[in-house]
């Protein structure tokens, strides 16, 4: 059966390209929702604007799709609260050399 | 709390991709021809610096290295910056060819100094026509800003610059050949370099740095009010100089240009003091060191403007703030600028629709981090060595930094390649 922790495990596959920090571990991801095989994710970038949200949602969006027992995946970018750096995992702080 | 700077360089409003390529392959051509010309022509990088193949060089890395680099780098951001389309993609494709034969056409007949007959005249209208145009396409786009930011502030000033430094290079080139205006052909030289490198280079350099140093270091807690007050204190000076040429008055202008460079140092501490990101990439280590040479090029500066001292001495230092403008301020930050940006345009054109479905390449994994860190030292080393030499007036010196420095350009135009032709 799916669960969030499976999906934050598929999510943890999509790297942010510049950074080279996955987007679990950069505090992208502010919810994960299952219902039955429908999982909807609320995700935020760290820069308003950014023109990898595409490339970055649509590629949380993939990861997920490939689960086995997902039927349909929604990802809903979101600008509030802003991501802060507060966000990132105690691993994603020492790669960034904090 | 979000950035005070924030934003992307890439959106659904940006220029096809193979426009602005263009730019900055022709760009890196001409950087690696320009090295190689310097390294083999290295007799000439002394003495006075109203000389045929100096005008020639110092024409090829402004024209045609640092400013068509700008330019191709905002026709991609300004549309990003603006969340709005470029005016004219049309004038940003067909421009580069016309700009093209302008610089080349310049820089060639400075290097014969053949400044009578149409040849030097019709290529400086090539190139003063393209920037007007290029001008046109930004003025035009920015009219459709819906807030003014520091960054829109100074890319408003450096297009007005921009225009201003290609009016008097034109109305300067016909004048060489076939003199008409009065006074002193070097005075309307020195304003034709204060408007290129006070006002335009300045002012992009200052702005561009606002919007993508915070971006590519995640900083995002950092008081902006030096940056406002270098850029008032920097436009000031440049009005300053201009009255002053109008005048012929000293008023020391240049002091206030030189606070401002400082004040911008000191706001790119304030940046870099807050970001998250703690080790420096390639492009960062380059871009770091630029704004290093920033504040001495700023002082170099005002001792040339201000200085009494011996002719051949101040003609040093004359070379010396050329070199350290073109080579340690301009090409330190747009090497920086290119190892970030190159390589992200090209993985959003390849690989943004595969994330997720396979493993893409990181940006960093986009080119050769060892022969980066190889080309980065050559240059390191090469550039204070060419400044010693000019200093000392050593051409063996000279001779060995310009071979490193033309080395280290081939391996940038190499890693460029890579980037360039990455399936």
């Amino acid at each position: 059966m799916i669960s969030e922790k499976l999906i934050l495990t598929a999510l943890k596959h999509v790297l942010d390209p510049e950074i080279g920090i996955n987007i679990v571990d950069l505090g992208l991801i502010y919810e994960v929702k299952v219902e039955n095989g429908d999982v909807h994710i609320k995700m935020t970038m760290t820069t308003p604007g950014c023109p990898l949200h595409a490339s970055i949602s649509k590629g949380a969006e993939e990861a997920v799709k490939q689960l086995p027992g997902v039927d349909s995946v929604k990802v809903d970018l979101v600008w509030a609260p802003p991501w802060t750096p507060d966000r990132l995992s105690d691993w994603a702080k020492k790669q960034l050399g904090r | 709390m979000s950035s005070p700077f924030p934003g992307n360089i890439a959106t659904p409003y940006t220029p096809p991709f193979n426009v602005v390529r263009r730019y900055f392959i022709a760009a890196t051509v001409t950087f690696i021809l320009l090295n190689g010309m310097m390294l083999f022509s290295y007799q000439y990088l002394q003495g006075f610096h109203f000389q045929p193949r100096l005008l020639a060089f110092v024409h090829m890395a402004i024209l045609g290295w640092a400013t068509l680099i700008v330019m191709g780098a905002m026709t991609q951001l300004v549309p990003v910056i603006l969340e709005t389309s470029l005016y004219s993609v049309r004038i940003a494709r067909w421009g580069l060819w016309l700009y093209l034969a302008g610089v080349f056409g310049i820089s060639g007949h400075f290097w014969y100094f053949a400044i009578k007959g149409s040849g030097m005249i019709s290529s400086a209208a090539f190139a003063f026509l393209a920037v007007i145009l290029f001008v046109i396409n930004i003025a035009i786009t920015l009219l459709k800003v819906k807030s003014m930011n520091i960054t829109v502030a100074h890319i408003i000033a450096s297009i007005f610059y921009l225009a201003s430094v290609a009016t008097v290079g034109f109305i300067l080139s016909i004048n060489l050949g076939y003199p008409f205006i009065n006074g002193s052909h070097l005075k309307y030289l020195s304003l034709h370099a204060a408007l290129g490198f006070g006002g335009w280079f300045s002012m992009i350099i200052m702005g561009v740095s606002y919007r993508l140093l915070p971006m590519f270091t995640l900083s995002y807690t950092y008081r902006t009010w030096p940056g406002w007050t270098a850029f008032w204190l920097v436009n000031i000076g440049i009005w300053g100089i201009v009255v002053e040429f109008l005048l012929q008055r000293p008023f020391y202008s240049s002091v206030l240009i030189a606070i401002g460079l400082f004040m911008f140092s000191y706001q790119v501490v304030l940046i870099m003091r807050g970001r998250m990101r703690k080790s420096l990439d390639i492009g960062l280590r380059h871009a770091m060191l630029a704004y290093g040479y920033i504040p001495v090029a700023a002082l170099l500066g005002l001792y040339i403007a201000m200085s009494q001292s011996l002719p051949v001495i101040k003609q040093r230092f004359v070379l010396i703030f050329g070199f350290t403008v073109i080579f340690g301020c301009l090409t330190f930050l747009i090497i920086g600028m290119m190892y970030k940006i190159v390589p992200f345009l090209v993985w959003f054109h390849k690989f943004s629709d595969k994330v997720g479905k396979e493993k893409v390449p990181l940006l960093k994994d986009m080119f050769s981090e060892r022969i980066s860190n190889i080309q980065f030292l050559l240059i390191n080393i090469g550039l204070p060595c060419v400044i010693a030499g000019l200093f000392f007036s050593n051409q063996i010196i000279i001779a060995s930094g310009m071979a490193m420095i033309f080395i280290s350009s081939l391996l940038f135009g190499y890693n460029m390649f890579t980037v360039f032709t990455r399936k």
